[in-house]
């Protein structure tokens, strides 16, 4: 077994641009302005910059996972969002493996996550549980 | 067949979330509650999954579009989505919500009984588990929604579940 309890994951990171902002408004149908219009953010008082639609922000989480966990399988993923990602963010998503339990012939380990914009802020708070194939 | 509604009881659903739709404003947060979706499917198409790939950093090259089998794990929230026969516009317009007030997710979690696939169909139901209103420091007034979405492949086989919690800002401080 490599994996430990209290080992820390492989940071991952992303660049969030406008035009990935504008795609994913067209794949989920979401019409609201804040991740496509600056002046709506603005006048709701959400800030100066357009806002990542949440699912990329989850969808960033779980690139995470498969890159320390290639061949491995998701089976329950919780996220919060605690902070708002915006246009021109640069993500880091870091995290540590908290459990490691067996179940039948896998290995299914717990992992905490944190999707990060700088030291600073926190945009997702994530606890997944992964299934490792002996 | 447990994942497919009838036809008979989608448009009784349906009818429902247009009478909700149209008398929203006079009804309370409790009318919401137990509300089911109407229902409905989604198909992953290989074009998309690689889109859905490359636009979150987890690049794959489109020469090799045809070996990939499996869809991003992110289609569990795309699916459910898209595929419960309610787009978000129609969520928004149930509960009489102006989408310039900036709703946001605020909570997602998901379980996964197995992968998906490209080129597959999937079926979505669900239903509203409660709406309810409070104040926040930052936000002022807002509504909270909390909804349910179960995935079935086309045997009728559970594949997972999403639970949504939305935040939604009513734009009074």
């Amino acid at each position: 077994m490599k994996y430990k309890i209290g080992d820390t994951l492989e940071n991952w990171s992303f660049s969030v641009i406008q035009e990935n902002m504008n795609l994913w408004a067209e794949i989920l149908d979401d019409p609201n302005p804040i991740h496509l219009d600056v002046d709506s953010v603005k006048s709701i008082g959400l800030g100066e910059k357009t806002i990542n639609q949440g699912h990329a922000n989850i969808a960033y989480i779980i690139n995470a996972i498969d890159q320390n966990f290639p061949d491995s399988e998701i089976i329950k993923l919780n996220n919060k969002m605690t902070d708002s990602i915006v246009e021109g963010d640069q993500v880091n998503v870091s995290g540590y493996i908290e459990n490691i339990s067996t179940k039948n012939d896998s290995t299914i380990i717990t992992c905490r996550l944190k999707l990060n914009v700088g030291q600073e802020k926190v945009s997702v708070i994530s606890e997944a549980d992964i299934l490792i194939n002996n | 067949m447990e994942g497919k509604l009838t036809l008979a009881k989608s448009k009784k659903i349906y009818k429902k979330w247009q009478y909700l739709s149209k008398n929203s404003k006079d009804l309370s947060l409790d009318s919401f509650y137990g509300l089911e979706f109407p229902g409905g499917e989604f198909f992953i198409d290989k074009k998309s999954n690689l889109l859905v790939n490359n636009s979150t950093g987890n690049k794959l090259s489109g020469e090799n579009i045809n070996r990939i089998i499996q869809a991003h794990p992110i289609y569990f929230m795309i699916i459910t989505l898209r595929g419960s026969g309610a787009s978000i516009q129609d969520i928004f317009d149930l509960l009489n919500y102006d989408t310039k007030n900036g709703p946001m997710l605020g909570q997602c979690n998901m379980t996964f009984n197995t992968q998906l696939k490209v080129d597959c169909k999937y079926f979505v139901k669900g239903q509203i588990n409660s709406l309810i209103k409070k104040n926040s420091k930052k936000l002022g007034e807002i509504k909270i929604l909390d909804f349910s979405l179960t995935l079935f492949d086309v045997d009728s086989k559970n594949i997972g579940n999403v639970n949504y919690v939305w935040i939604l800002p009513l734009g009074k401080k």
